[in-house]
């Protein structure tokens, strides 16, 4: 897709802006700031209602009067003390732990068979893509037997293994990387296989610095995916210690009675470190572009 | 793509390639040949046999189980809902998706909050996102609230309650009763539903198309607005065309995602009221873990399989993309 | 790293696709071939006889205090440990899934709508021959509660608590519209429901549009939905006439549904103030205790239909596996637990009920208020509907939403019931 030509054309029409043009401009900016703002608190309120629901009581979380929406009247710890009470650094240390293995495991080899599939040409390519991109079109609730079986016979259940070896790949992050591959441009490499670099050296050192952005919004993902799992873990693990954290905070969740503030205090306890996560990892948005080095 | 890479073997990266290529997709390889496909395979084979899970036995049924979805009810309940699901929800949240990183990719204050706040729904837990949801939803919930202060009537039974299609309701409005159940149009609850899935992937979208316009380079912009381009004409003729791998990947994505829905039908709906919110996936999982029929339940998600896989292939021609570009 | 042109591209080309075949022979003969379970070999590595339980508790509270039951069972039986592995949530797909692949426990919770699905499939171990041996008698657990783990005239189940559908209403709505008793007939619900109608302007009847309460008014009126030929009756005039009562109580506005009022269920309905009466089971207690604990309310037995009293008998059993490697140490631990000794112990938390009559007066010295609740023994139905009972239970709720919501007229449900009826009791 991105080629050597030149990618603005220079068009008569746009030579002089009229003022009429200038003023849309201005007015698209506002516009801009407006709905930025309204979508932004929109997506924000939800969850300041579920961090305020944490701190209430149960009696007060059950009775909603439009003053207590966004704060209690008396803030209370008692829903995380609640939680404190549960081996939930456990259960927070697992999570993590499979997080990591997830996202360095994605970020390599994903990475790797994405450039392998964006550039390079090799037997059996497309088929072995389609073949990859088919497995998301199949409902995973439907494998879920076949795959317990499997890792039963493995011997890989009730462990880290079965939490994490699984998910070392992924179709949709190898489409994500080939695809963000694909848009760099090709002059790049043009260049280094002018110095002579093998097509190992020129991932490694030109390329994948080249895609961070793509990287970093695979990690995002990667522990999206991993932190927010539930149905799998819960299949593939019975012994408590290796509970992750959905699973171990599942229990709260009960049929008749809940708990809300305590559900609310799950899902902030959850939540948090996904933001966290996020908010370091968005820099890398600014950052990889500004180390694109297309100029030269 | 590739500019002077001839597929001539004396060129020696195309033959380093041959076998660079695999040594690189070896990993993911392994991975998907030991735990991925055979599974799938497995799911394909059980297709043509009949078995109740509990039990070893596994009689082949060769087509019996496709012939069935023909006959069933809902098998084309469940069709018809995915199709209007993933009509309305893949362009809705492509397109704010991509509005938002446009307007979260400006140089301007606060960037990284706004980023933040728009990628919040996605990360949130079901959990979550369903609770805020039902009580949006509830009768006496925020949306009511509004329409009541605004004059306008609340559906009754209230929004995820309610059975009736919206184009049902229009057509009733019109006096035009009786109409087929392919034209009803989505119920209520289904379209709360999809509302509530663009409002949680919007930031996900969002976040795909930050880091596509992340590589379109800076300097392209500058020498449009040299030549005095406005910022709506910058977007349609710079960055829309660059970004088409993006909203090829986006528009996949959302593709298969809505074809697939359960997560949010499981925790807000289970399927209903009255099946309207019974989605093929929906139904696989009914099918193989209720009605104890794994054997249905996997020729059910061949049929989606083969509905999304033939998608992608005809959405990707059209966006004139090919897996060679 | 460079890799020179050779030109000897195709023979290793396919050597590599040939080992890539191989490796995915070899590896899919291994994943799907039978092998002992890596739980079944640790077992019996052991010198005590470990016996696998699993089930479902709703809290951590009664995880822990069946914990404690076990201690007590291991330190009476010194020769079994018991390996507990509770299931958060989802617990029927996670059985399903060890069932499936041979890993499933030795005793496990089986609820009662579950039940036949599997002991006609032969999944579960027939106890009446340990049951005759150890004494114990089907008379000694309430008659609505062990039938629902019985079919074809064997024992599949021992039930380990349960609960039951009472009213509970609130009698400070009753005094304001000079309500002096609650009602006990149809008739008299009706009545005083538009008498509270009339007081508040607000419906008072929280009705969910569940079969699972519907059933109840079902029996009530004399319908079943199976007969006793075993052939589906669920089309007749009582079926009819309980679908006019129960939903003609929406349509005439003496009763709304929980999502009208706002609510997830009446329960959470009645704790808001949302309602004055709902047909709920002793779980009422320790979620008011925890949402409205200031609130007043008052439990009395269900009221009668035209064929008399009917309550529902929602129960769980300890079931053994027909696969289990230790029938024997499985049964003594089903029999700890569900004898007098064990249940009395378990139910002393008050959230579930004693399936032993004999029991019974000990429980209500304890919990005398919810005496409404366990009186239901007598006249308790089981929850269950035969095999396919839990699909037939999914499509009936599809119907009566389409009910509530004005789409499909009485007589079309019924007939519809008798359709899904027809269709999902079977076996498959």
């Amino acid at each position: 897709m991105a080629s050597a030509r030149p990618v603005t054309e220079r068009s008569p029409a746009v030579r002089r802006v009229p003022e009429h043009g200038r003023a849309l401009d201005c007015a698209l900016r506002v516009a801009a700031y407006v709905v930025l703002i309204a979508v932004a608190l929109a997506m924000f309120v939800p969850f300041v209602f579920s961090l305020a629901t944490s701190l209430k009581t149960n009696v007060e979380a059950n009775h909603l009067t439009w003053a207590t929406m966004l704060w209690p009247a008396n803030p209370t710890l008692n829903a995380y003390r609640t939680l404190a009470g549960t081996p939930i650094t456990r259960w927070f240390f697992n999570s993590a732990f499979v997080a990591a293995i997830w996202i360095i495991g994605r970020a390599v080899i994903d990475a790797m068979a994405g450039y392998a599939f964006a550039r390079m040409r090799f037997p059996g390519r497309d088929l072995l893509f389609l073949a990859v991109i088919s497995t998301l079109m199949v409902p995973p609730i439907v494998v879920i037997i076949p795959k317990y079986i499997l890792l039963n016979n493995w011997k890989m259940l009730d462990s880290y293994l079965a939490l994490t070896v699984p998910f070392l790949a992924d179709a949709f992050g190898i489409f994500l990387m080939k695809q963000f591959f694909e848009s760099i441009p090709a002059e790049l490499e043009d260049a280094a296989r002018i110095d002579g670099a093998s097509r190992y050296r020129m991932f490694a050192e030109i390329i994948l610095p080249n895609a961070m952005p793509a990287v970093a919004a695979l990690a995002i993902f990667s522990f999206q995916g991993s932190w927010n799992a539930f149905l799998e873990p819960l299949i593939y693990i019975s012994r408590q210690e290796y509970f992750t954290l959905p699973l171990g905070l599942a229990y709260f969740r009960r049929a008749y009675y809940t708990d809300w503030p305590v559900v609310m205090a799950i899902a902030v306890v959850t939540t948090v470190p996904l933001a966290v996560f996020f908010i370091i990892f968005q820099r890398w948005f600014v950052e990889g572009a500004r180390r694109s080095g297309i100029k030269g | 793509m590739a500019s002077l890479v001839a597929t001539s073997r004396r060129n020696p990266i195309a033959a380093e390639d041959y076998l660079a290529g695999w040594v690189f997709v070896l990993p993911a390889l392994v991975i998907f040949v030991g735990f991925i496909f055979g599974p799938i395979l497995y799911a394909f084979w059980l297709s043509f046999h009949s078995w109740n899970v509990v039990t070893p036995e596994k009689p082949f049924v060769a087509l019996d189980n496709y012939r069935n979805l023909v006959d069933s009810d809902d098998f084309r309940i469940a069709l018809r809902n995915t199709i209007w699901y993933s009509a309305g929800v893949v362009p809705a949240q492509t397109a704010t998706g991509l509005i938002l990183a446009v307007l979260a990719n400006r140089k301007i204050r606060g960037r990284t909050f706004f980023r933040t706040a728009f990628y919040f729904p996605s990360i949130s837990s079901s959990v979550v996102i369903s609770i805020i949801f039902l009580w949006l939803y509830a009768n006496n919930g925020l949306i009511n609230f509004v329409l009541g202060t605004l004059g306008l009537p609340t559906p009754r039974p209230p929004w995820l309650s309610n059975p009736r299609g919206v184009f049902q309701i229009a057509f009733d409005a019109f006096g035009i009763h009786d109409v087929s159940p392919w034209l009803v149009g989505p119920s209520v609850a289904l379209v709360s539903i999809m509302l509530m899935n663009v409002w949680t992937t919007t930031g996900t979208m969002m976040v795909i198309f930050l880091a596509g316009l992340q590589d379109i380079p800076g300097d392209v912009y500058e020498a449009a607005a040299v030549d005095g381009a406005t910022q709506w004409r910058m977007f349609r003729d710079i960055t829309l065309p660059l970004l088409r791998p993006v909203t090829l990947f986006v528009v996949t994505l959302g593709l298969i995602g809505t074809l697939q829905v359960f997560d949010q039908i499981f925790v807000m709906s289970e399927g209903g009221p009255a099946k309207t919110t019974t989605t093929l996936a929906w139904l696989v999982y009914v099918e193989g873990f209720r009605k104890f029929s794994m054997g249905s339940a996997s020729a059910i998600a061949v049929v989606l399989f083969i509905i999304t896989l033939g998608l992608f292939l005809v959405h990707r021609r059209f966006l004139g993309l090919t897996g060679d570009q | 790293m460079e890799v020179e042109d050779t030109g000897r591209t195709i023979p290793r080309r396919s050597l590599l696709r040939g080992a890539a075949r191989g490796a995915s022979a070899i590896i899919t003969a291994s994943a799907f071939g039978p092998t002992m379970s890596h739980l079944e070999r640790r077992a019996a590595a052991q010198e005590a006889t470990q016996v696998r339980l699993t089930g479902a508790p709703s809290s951590p509270e009664e995880s822990r205090l069946l914990e404690q039951v076990l201690q007590d069972f291991e330190a009476k039986f010194l020769d079994i440990t018991v390996l507990w592995e509770p299931v958060t949530q989802q617990y029927a797909e996670k059985l399903q899934t060890d069932l499936a692949a041979g890993t499933a426990a030795d005793v496990f919770y089986v609820d009662s709508l579950l039940s036949p699905d599997l002991a006609a499939r032969g999944v579960l171990l027939p106890l009446d021959e340990p049951m005759a041996g150890a004494g114990v008698r089907a008379e000694d657990f309430y008659a609505g509660l062990i039938e629902a783990f019985q079919w074809q005239d064997k024992t599949y189940g021992l039930p380990k608590d349960w609960s039951s559908l009472a009213m509970v209403y609130d009698p400070q709505a009753f005094d304001g519209a000079g309500i002096v008793a609650p009602p006990t007939t149809w008739d008299e619900l009706r009545s005083v429901a538009q008498a509270l109608f009339d007081a508040t302007g607000q419906a008072p009847i929280i009705l969910p549009p569940d079969f699972a309460r519907f059933i109840v008014f079902l029996y009530q009126a004399g319908g079943a939905v199976i007969g006793n030929d075993g052939s589906v009756a669920i089309d007749s005039p009582e079926t009819r006439q309980a679908l006019d009562f129960y939903y003609g109580l929406y349509k005439d506005g003496l009763a709304a549904t929980p999502a009208d009022v706002g609510a997830q269920w009446p329960g959470d309905a009645f704790a808001k103030d949302l309602g004055v009466i709902v047909f709920e089971g002793n779980w009422m207690f320790p979620f008011l205790a925890a949402s409205a604990p200031d609130k007043r309310f008052l439990i009395a037995e269900l009221p009668a239909g035209p064929a008399g009293k009917v309550t529902m008998g929602f129960t769980v059993s300890y079931s053994i596996n027909a696969k289990a490697t230790v029938p024997e140490s499985a049964w003594e631990l089903v029999n700890y637990l569900t004898g007098p000794e064990g249940m009395a112990r378990w139910t002393d938390l008050g959230l579930a009920m004693p399936s032993r009559p004999a029991l019974a007066e000990a429980w209500i010295a304890t919990y005398p208020e919810r005496e409404p609740y366990l009186a239901g023994g007598a006249y308790a139905r089981p929850w269950q509907l035969g095999p396919g009972g839990q699909a037939f239970f999914q499509d009936a709720n599809a119907i009566l939403e389409a009910v509530f919501a004005g789409q499909t007229e009485s007589q079309d449900a019924v007939t519809q019931f008798a359709e899904k009826a027809v269709a999902d009791i079977k076996i498959t």
